[in-house]
């Protein structure tokens, strides 16, 4: 259980190394991109 | 035996041995360990009960080896090591230094979650990669290069599922995984970490101390006629989902080899269901068929494992076993201590001549035949796999890893001709060969 345990910890430090801390940023990217699409259909409609 | 069959013997083993490191118009090393393998079998020099019995140790080890290569060729092709690259040297942080450790870890993981052969292939053009995006001195990429490949090497010994010479004797002398593990890991980190102190005091003048932002470099407008171009978009279009799954699944099937034994479960069953667990996820996910695994997948390991273990068995039934039992009969039986660094140092030697693969299958026959109680026994053989894994590189002769980091290092125009290897080696390798040898003694006498 304890080498299964120290693989799981190695694992998470390996998932860390691989994983670019670009990839967090997608999903905000992504949110901020919808949250314009939003605004911009918001200040069409007020426009109108 | 007939004196000609001995010369014979010797003969073919010696021309298989130096076919598979020369590799004569680049064929594969399996060609000449199987017609090694067949000439010995035709002169009645390994009967055809010995050939089943060869048959039955070395199929489960290769299958998982394969199934685990099979796992890193599902990995690579869906991008996970992409990012390897630009992700370490983003994390350095403009240090060198922090660069050099967090290679070392890489490759250390890398071994850990794969194998060592698997390991080189894929971090050496990553290593490379990363010196090319840094843009430092020819002088300055060797302390990131040999320490990939040291560290990749050696880092097959902690759990013993990530070489293939390390797995075949481990059912002749009455371990699994977790007794190996349980008798390994800590020395072997030691002599891992006594490793990358050793090779940081070695290169520490050549790592620069800073190198380039990468994120300076992705603000710099010349960044787009760099080969990482156009990193956003990519980032974007990867699917995190399947890189979590896949990574996930890799762990915890490296984590099952130590849970599941117990519950009859064997390892290359194990490795099976991991491998086409993988092929099937990608196949739902991203609708890729499993038919380019089927083309890489290194199906010769099975070949060139099998027949190697032939040649070396044909040397036992000539007689050589034998003769060596005499020499080393004493020191063997002496004490643990004795018989720890009797083995570790012969195959230590003897891979430096003529490859760790066949050593190790040499020297299990040999320490099973000398009549070891159960313990002289298993410690006798971790030392061996001690030598196999870290005295063997001390000439890039010693294992296959370290003659393919050289072939990847040539195919992309890095120069590092074998003395440069050996001056660099014998700086670092028996220091750590003689205090790993010492940190499992300790560790015997404290566990024991």
């Amino acid at each position: 259980m304890i080498i299964f345990s120290l693989l799981m910890g190695s694992g998470l430090i390996f998932y860390h190394l691989l994983t670019p801390p670009t990839e967090k940023a997608v999903a905000p990217t992504n949110m901020v991109t919808k949250a314009k699409r939003k605004f911009r259909i918001n200040e069409v409609q007020s426009n109108a | 035996m007939h004196d000609s069959l001995i010369v014979y013997t010797f003969a073919i083993f010696a021309l298989t041995t130096l076919c598979i490191l020369w590799r004569p118009q680049g064929i594969n090393e399996a060609i000449p360990a199987i017609s090694g393998a067949i000439l010995l079998f035709i002169a009645g020099i390994v009967p055809l009960h010995d050939i089943v019995y060869i048959f039955k140790i070395v199929s489960g080890p290769s299958i998982t080896i394969i199934s685990t290569i099979v796992m890193c060729i599902v990995l690579e092709s869906i991008g996970v090591f992409r990012w390897a690259a630009l992700n370490v040297v983003k994390r350095a942080k403009g240090s060198g230094i922090r660069l050099f450790w967090s290679i070392m870890l890489l490759c250390f993981l890398m071994t850990v979650f794969f194998n060592n052969d698997g390991s080189i292939l894929i971090t050496t053009p990553i290593i490379l990669h990363i010196v090319q995006i840094i843009r430092i001195k020819p002088q300055q990429k060797l302390p990131y290069l040999f320490a990939g490949v040291f560290i990749a090497t050696s880092a097959s010994l902690p759990i013993g599922v990530s070489n293939i010479a390390n797995l075949i004797g481990l059912q002749m002398v009455g371990l699994n995984l977790v007794s190996y593990t349980n008798l390994a890991f800590v020395p072997s980190m030691i002599g891992i970490a006594t490793l990358s102190l050793l090779l940081y005091l070695l290169f520490r003048n050549e790592i620069p101390r800073k190198i380039p932002d990468i994120q300076d470099s992705i603000s710099d407008p010349t960044f787009k006629s760099h080969p990482l171009s156009g990193v956003k978009k990519t980032v974007e279009s990867m699917n995190w989902p399947l890189f979590r799954t896949c990574i996930f699944l890799v762990v915890l099937i490296r984590g099952s080899y130590f849970i599941l034994p117990a519950y009859g479960l064997s390892i290359e069953w194990i490795a099976i269901t991991g491998a086409l667990l993988l092929i099937g996820i990608r196949w739902i996910s991203l609708k890729i068929s499993p038919v380019d695994v089927l083309w890489k997948a290194p199906w010769h390991i099975l070949v060139f494992a099998f027949g190697m273990y032939v040649t070396v068995y044909a040397l036992k039934n000539t007689g050589v076993t034998s003769y060596m039992m005499s020499i080393l009969d004493g020191v063997m039986t002496q004490s643990l201590m004795s018989a720890s660094f009797a083995s570790g140092i012969l195959i230590s030697v003897l891979s430096n001549l003529m490859n760790n693969l066949p050593s190790v299958m040499l020297g299990t026959l040999l320490i099973t035949e000398i009549g070891l109680d159960t313990q002289t026994l298993q410690v006798a053989y971790i030392s061996m796999i001690i030598g196999s894994d870290i005295g063997a590189l001390l000439t890039p002769l010693g294992t296959l890893a370290t003659l393919l980091w050289m072939f990847v290092l040539k195919k992309n125009g890095v120069a590092i001709t074998w003395s440069a290897y050996f001056r660099v080696a014998l700086m670092v390798i028996p220091i750590t060969l003689v205090v790993t040898l010492i940190a499992l003694n300790i560790w015997l006498w404290l566990i024991l």
